[in-house]
């Protein structure tokens, strides 16, 4: 223990100590900031409300609905119904939020393809009704999306990554960029 | 002896628990993270190195040569002086008494020269842990001696022997605090010879007699 007290010895296990703080520090505090951002994607900006996940799932539930309606009056093995159905399984399986977003627009679209043709037919009321409010539904929810503040807030830790010296302290700690719902 | 001066090493270690324990709690990636972390470190570190410094200064009761191992022989130094003090009230023979205020009074002029000094440590390190203790525990002895000496009113012959050894041992003393001044004077000579050249370039003193030799001061030199 007496080499404790040598000075130099105290000095070096300071620095040591000093330089695991600083690794330390700033992966906490990176990851924090990350899984704050990242936490108003899955759970919204303030508590009860809702993020843009809920949103995405609302959208493939009607999408998902949707196909079902499709499946009374034409084949499921039809191209348009499997098209939304396998990118409904990718908006399913997309992670990052620019995947979710790119997999969002494919559903989006192949079920307005899907809309298209179910408009062309004879349908009950029951399912003619649906099939009117669906692209207001859809509508809707993307209008709620684009208000969330989740942009916004990745943008600013994108930011803060790129500022010294968090720039070179988040490559260290390995503490990636966060991708824009866009 | 090479005198390292110490400091207290706990005002590092603060300092690194403080980094440690701020990037627990606090972000760190931003430049006045760093700001904010680097003028607490300042503070905890003056703060921890003042307190460190007076909690020295209390332990060894005002004794600062610079060297906590140096303090500690000089602690134990005037422990023993203390000692050799409350040992005198109990003796009875005033030639004892007498030789021990004289060692008193070496050891009190040796513990202020080295205290003033500890850079001459070497020189009186066999003083302070030998001779010093050595001469306290035989006057212990002595005084206990003595009082069984009274009581059976007959002087033992060990009694005479360490009465015998302490007259030799108060020359002795003289010697050492001799001893150990010796550097010092020479030290002043040679400064003195050094200073005598100066004057003696600069034109102030054209006498080929050095100063030092001659009526025994400088005081010659600005009689002018």
């Amino acid at each position: 223990m007496k080499f404790l007290k040598n000075r130099k010895t105290a000095k070096c296990i300071t620095a040591l100590i000093i330089l695991f703080s600083i690794l330390l520090g700033a992966h906490l505090s990176l990851t924090k900031l990350k899984e704050e951002t990242l936490s108003v994607f899955y759970q919204g900006e303030n508590n009860g409300e809702k993020g843009i996940q809920s949103d995405l799932e609302y959208i493939s539930d009607q999408c998902c609905n949707l196909t079902v309606v499709a499946g009374r009056y034409m084949n499921r093995e039809e191209e348009t119904v499997k098209v939304v159905s396998e990118r409904l399984e990718a908006l399913k399986k997309a992670d990052a939020p620019g995947d979710k977003f790119q997999a969002k627009e494919d559903l989006i679209k192949a079920s307005m393809g899907l809309h298209e043709k179910l408009n062309l037919m004879n349908l009950s009321e029951k399912d003619r009704y649906y099939c009117d409010s669906f692209p207001v539904n859809l509508k809707s929810r993307e209008l709620i999306i684009s208000h969330s503040s989740y942009n916004e807030k990745a943008a600013y830790y994108n930011r803060c990554l790129q500022r010294f010296p968090a720039n070179i302290l988040s490559r260290i700690t390995f503490v990636s960029p966060l991708e824009l719902y866009e | 002896m090479k005198i390292t001066k110490y400091k207290s090493v706990i005002p590092i270690y603060l300092t690194g628990l403080l980094w440690f324990l701020y990037s627990l709690m606090f972000p760190l990636y931003r430049l006045w993270d760093y700001f904010i972390v680097l003028i607490l470190s300042i503070i905890i570190h003056l703060s921890a190195s003042v307190i460190s410094s007076r909690l020295t200064h209390k332990r060894y009761q005002g004794i600062d040569t610079g060297d906590w191992n140096l303090n500690d022989v000089l602690l134990t130094a005037m422990d023993d002086l203390e000692k050799m003090r409350q040992i005198k009230s109990t003796i009875q023979n005033e030639e004892i008494r007498i030789q021990l205020q004289s060692f008193e009074d070496d050891s009190r002029q040796i513990i202020e020269f080295i205290r003033n000094n500890p850079q001459r440590y070497s020189k009186a390190s066999r003083f302070f842990q030998y001779y010093l203790p050595e001469t306290v525990k035989l006057l212990h002895n002595y005084a206990e001696m003595e009082i069984q000496g009274q009581k059976a009113e007959s002087r033992s012959a060990g009694l005479q022997n360490i009465e015998d050894f302490l007259m030799q041992l108060v020359t002795i003393y003289h010697k050492i605090r001799d001893n150990i001044y010796e550097d010092k004077v020479l030290e002043s000579s040679i400064d003195i010879e050094v200073m005598e050249t100066m004057l003696r370039q600069d034109g102030y003193l054209n006498d080929m007699t050095p100063l030092s030799l001659e009526n025994g001061g400088t005081d010659e030199i600005f009689k002018e």
